[in-house]
């Protein structure tokens, strides 16, 4: 089988990234796979394991004082916009099913800013649920034992902190047993007294005494024992068939809970008059007068397991956001560090173990609660958005295996249910909530816009959801579309071509399509010696491989997607061209020239990929600073300069930069024609796209763009600009320019069948 | 069995677990012999654990993953030097039989074959022989229930292959045994010695004609020799005899409660004697 792979074009020497088809084996690849351990089984379990914890042994005595017999309706209205939230976090969670959960799904929707309020947000309402249910181990071991509850909870807390410090995972494996006792204990409790209920007693109560007012506010107090659903969405990555799983775990897990919950309230409500029913205890002591010492027992140590296994999930998950921040450059980078030797993100685990251990200090179980809930509802409102938002965008990479059903109305109504609840938490807790969306949004600004590379999908939702398109095609059914699904780029060496890189990334963004970064092996299969040629691939793909490793380093970071290849070809040229055919690219990224020996040589390749590719091409000469502050798009009316609008008005969302869309007109045409030039510029540009537009007074591009050189970082140029309308004449004509990088856009034109 | 519907259809994929630099070329080069008498296309794997307080993904750009990048790497180079077309595929998981697992089912692997490589030496030997030192591990049981497929942990001493002991006690195993002696026979020639060890007391006559009839079930009694041997302690008697040769091929049982404190045939073959070792286990139906 020797040398089978350098016979084979295309098969060798990859680096990627992903799932593999195991049918169309290809050696010499490495790829990089993430384990889906995760079955429905699983994702239920820890849905509902998050869920069912504290909120149902510590809220239900809380918000009957504070409902009545309406607390049946709190719960069921609890779970209804849970249940809402979780259909638009199963359709984001389907259409990008990556670890990080809401922090993810809003910030690649809705941008930075957001990400770093709801990741924050999301950051503090894990460390208040945490201090919650550590508050209520508190209270039931000090129903058990006479402990402080304090003493415990912080006893407790600080274990699972040096738990989580090492990276043990006997906490997160005592789970599955944790919510079979859990549920076991529960069903129970409801099946037996389901046979003691007094139904005469409950209906002869007023249902609402306190107002139906006080329902929605008993919701918002009891909303934390909702907060589990996220977990699953935040697992996303590691969940077998997610199409299927996600969806059937996020909504079964609610299901199953709200059931639950509505079983047990009901029960607990026809067992004794409303005023009787406030400890703190409610349940297991209920438990015990109908099942005795063992039924009491059963159920307080099914609840301290689950508040000790959801404090536990929580300070991970809290953790893992901080960390997930912290690699989006949204946070302080101390937080990215992990430990050398128990590889956890310790400094993330310390920060978070801190706050909560701060948190159950204050004890206030309500003030947790609320505080946890608030949050969480906020995070779950920002989801519907993200779900109307990706949809709205219609990005090709976006398309979820599950759509919400009656889009977009559930989103919206699972968004407002959240703010409509959210509304009635008030006073400290409402100040703490606002307090903190102001210290995210300080932070932001101060720290967060300066560092990070996120960008969001909002501008495309505006853009093709609400604006009319601003990057719409020609009339004349011109070929440059909107969507660029794969892009090439060759890759010589990325130690000497970062810049090149980050255009590439830039032009791609964080949420488009996907970067095949190509490295071409020329084997001659003509004069080459076999054994030779075959020697030299194996000598040198490992060190190919590397390359395309930092070229795809630098590009990831940059924010965009990348695999990479090494085609074995007879010339760079071929390699290239299969390359692209192969891959379906419809867009490919170029060097420009080195001066020197290889100039005519590179030339050469160029005038042959512009003959004969059938993708748009940009060949890019860095000069200025990359990102660019400010871009000059020097455009015609042609599909050349459609293509160079398209690629500046990306780069400009991209980078934020600013940007300058200008076309030619001879120095010699009147003032009237000139102002009609530049309306008719306007509107070829739209209304989506920021950009100053003006005329430049010149008779040839390469002599404006030598003048224009000089007042910008960057400039985007419609090829072929020379009288010839040839890219290499063009390549060599402004190979000169000095002071600002060049990008020249040569345009396919699918619909001619062959390059334009 | 199903794998032979598969492989109709398609090239059966042999999946090899890297782990360790110092046993690549030993599984590069039994991988060959697999796959030159048996068709397989070669998948090397190295898995990565992440702890759950991180994303699964937050590896992609960890050291571990560079790491494991470049030894399959290094497999791979060093499977082409034995003339094999190898792919790799690091797989990131929270732990190592959880990865292996994903493997299989990721590649639809056939055969898995992974290296034990603790330290070698005649005290480490003395030290297997008090610890009862496990090669065919608890991650392996894992693996091996939950990814039903057939697997080979190979443990190299030495690299010639001239003559092999095969210990037979039920056959459950012999069907690997049998596909990797095989492929051995078919690289080289090779004595194959198939051995039952019993007691003094038990009937030798009636052992051989068993042990024949095993290995005509699964039409390995031309491969080689039959031998009953009676010893007092047959484990010993095992693990002194396996020595005499370069390979033992035995069948990995699950440890039952006698083996976990007197130590399981297979497990003391492999960690005490001085002959390489492959350790195999047939894909049991759950």
């Amino acid at each position: 089988m020797s040398g089978k792979a350098a016979e084979s074009e295309g098969a060798s020497g990859q680096v990627t990234d992903g799932a593999s088809d195991s049918g169309d084996f290809s050696g010499g690849v490495v790829e990089v796979e993430l384990a889906q351990g995760l079955g429905l089984a699983e994702a239920l379990t820890i849905g509902i394991g998050t869920m069912v914890c504290a909120g149902i042994f510590v809220l239900p005595g809380i918000v009957i004082a504070k409902t009545g017999p309406g607390a049946l309706l709190s719960f069921l209205l609890g779970g209804l916009v849970a249940l809402l939230s979780a259909m638009s976090a199963a359709e984001v969670a389907t259409g990008m099913p990556k670890s990080g959960g809401g922090y993810y799904f809003i910030s690649r929707a809705m941008g930075p800013l957001w990400g770093a309020i709801i990741g924050w947000g999301s950051w503090f309402g894990l460390i208040f649920a945490s201090a919650f249910y550590m508050v209520g181990f508190g209270e039931y071991i000090a129903s058990l034992t006479g402990i402080p509850v304090v003493v415990a909870a912080l006893v407790m807390t600080a274990l699972l902190i040096v738990l989580n410090l090492v990276g043990s995972q006997v906490a997160g494996k005592a789970q599955n047993l944790t919510v079979a006792i859990l549920l076991g204990s529960l069903f129970l409790f409801v099946g037996r007294g389901a046979f003691s209920v007094d139904l005469g007693m409950l209906f002869s109560q007023r249902f609402f005494p306190f107002g139906i007012g006080a329902v929605v506010g008993g919701t918002a107090t009891l909303f934390v024992s909702y907060c589990g659903f996220g977990e699953i969405a935040s697992m996303a990555e590691e969940i077998r068939d997610p199409g299927k799983n996600l969806p059937r775990a996020l909504l079964g897990s609610v299901i199953v809970v709200t059931v639950l919950y509505c079983g047990i309230i009901f029960v607990v409500l026809a067992l004794r008059p409303f005023e009787e029913l406030s400890s703190s205890t409610l349940v297991a002591d209920l438990a015990g007068d109908l099942m005795g010492s063992w039924g009491r027992g059963a159920l307080v140590v099914g609840a301290v397991m689950a508040m000790v296994s959801s404090a536990n999930a929580s300070i991970m998950s809290a953790a893992r956001i901080s960390f997930a921040m912290s690699r989006d450059r949204l946070v302080w980078d101390w937080l990215n560090r992990v430990h050398p030797r128990f590889r956890v993100p310790h400094t993330a685990i310390l920060l978070t173990g801190g706050l909560i251990l701060g948190c159950v200090l204050i004890r206030n179980i309500e003030l947790l609660a609320e505080a946890a809930g608030l949050l969480h509802l906020l995070l779950y409102a920002l989801i519907c958005v993200a779900c109307i938002i990706m949809r709205g965008a219609k990005i090709e990479a976006y398309n979820p295996a599950y759509r919400v059903p009656w889009y977009p109305a559930v989103p919206i109504l699972g968004a407002l249910g959240c703010v409509g609840v959210a509304l009635k938490i008030g006073g400290t807790v409402a100040l703490m909530g606002l307090g903190l969306i102001a210290f995210a949004v300080i932070h932001y600004y101060a720290i967060g816009r300066k560092t990070t590379e996120l960008r969001g999908a909002w501008p495309y939702f505006l853009r093709r959801g609400i604006l009319q398109p601003a990057l719409r095609r020609v009339e004349r059914g011109g070929a440059v579309e909107d969507e660029i699904p794969k892009a090439m780029l060759a890759v010589a060496n990325p130690a000497h071509e970062p810049a090149r890189l980050q255009i590439a990334a830039g032009m791609m963004g964080p949420v488009q399509g996907e970067l095949l970064a190509v490295n071409v092996f020329v084997a001659d299969m003509a004069d080459d010696p076999r054994d030779e040629m075959i020697a030299r691939y194996y000598e040198t793909i490992a060190q190919r491989n590397r390359m395309l490793q930092e070229a795809a380093d630098v590009i990831v970071q940059a924010g965009a997607r990348v695999t990479s290849h090494v085609p074995v070809a007879g010339s760079v040229f071929c390699g290239l061209l299969s390359a692209a055919e192969a891959s379906g690219a419809s867009l490919g990224f170029f060097g420009w020239p080195e001066p020197g020996d290889g100039y005519d040589a590179s030339l050469r390749l160029l005038g042959a990929l512009d003959r004969n590719l059938r993708a748009h091409m940009l060949v890019l000469h860095e000069h200025g600073p990359v990102p660019a502050r400010n871009i000059l798009a020097l455009t015609e009316d042609s599909i050349h300069g459609d293509l160079a609008l398209l690629c500046a008005a990306r780069l400009t969302n991209t980078w934020e930069s600013q940007l300058s869309v200008a076309s030619l007109v001879s120095p010699q045409t009147t003032h009237e024609a000139q102002q009609e030039a530049e309306a008719a510029l306007e509107r070829r540009i739209g209304d989506g796209v920021r950009a100053s537009v003006r005329m430049i007074l010149a008779d040839a591009v390469v002599e404006a763009a030598t003048a224009e050189a000089a007042f910008t970082d960057m400039m985007i140029l419609g090829a072929p600009v020379g009288p010839d309308r040839d890219l290499v004449a063009a390549i060599d004509a402004l190979s000169d320019i000095a002071g600002c990088s060049i990008v020249l856009v040569r345009a396919y034109d699918a619909s001619e069948g062959e390059p334009a | 069995m199903a794998r032979e519907d598969k492989r109709d259809e398609r090239p059966p994929i042999l999946l090899v677990g890297v782990a360790n630099p110092a046993t690549v070329p030993d599984l590069m080069g039994l991988a060959a012999k697999l796959s030159a008498y048996h068709g397989y296309q070669v998948v090397a794997t190295h898995i990565v654990t992440v702890p759950e307080q991180m994303q699964l993904s937050a590896a992609r750009s960890s050291p571990e993953v560079a790491a494991g990048t470049r030894l399959l790497q290094q497999a791979i180079c060093q499977g082409a030097e034995v003339g094999l077309n190898v792919r790799g595929v690091v797989e990131v998981a929270r732990e190592v039989h959880e990865g292996l697992i994903s493997a299989v089912k990721s590649q639809k692997a056939d055969l898995m074959l992974v290296g034990y490589s603790a330290a070698d030496t005649e005290d480490a030997r003395a030290q297997a022989r008090d610890k009862a030192e496990r090669i065919f591990d608890r991650i392996m049981y894992r693996v091996a229930r939950g990814a039903g497929i057939d697997l080979i942990v190979a443990k190299f001493r030495r690299l010639a292959t001239g003559s092999i002991m095969v210990p037979v006690l039920r056959g459950l195993n012999l069907p690997v045994s049998g596909m990797v002696l095989r492929a051995l026979l078919a690289a080289g020639d090779a004595e194959v010695l198939f051995v039952r060890a019993v007691e003094p007391d038990a009937d030798i006559e009636e052992q051989k004609q068993d042990l024949d009839r095993v290995l005509a079930e699964h039409d390995l009694i031309e491969l080689g020799d039959a031998e009953i041997v009676s010893a007092p302690d047959p484990r010993a008697a095992l693990i002194e005899r396996a020595s005499e040769y370069d390979m033992a091929i035995i069948g990995a049982e699950r440890p039952t409660i006698v083996d976990a404190v007197f130590g399981n045939i297979a497990e003391r073959v492999a960690s005490e004697a001085s002959c390489s070792a492959l350790l195999v286990r047939a894909a049991r139906k759950c």
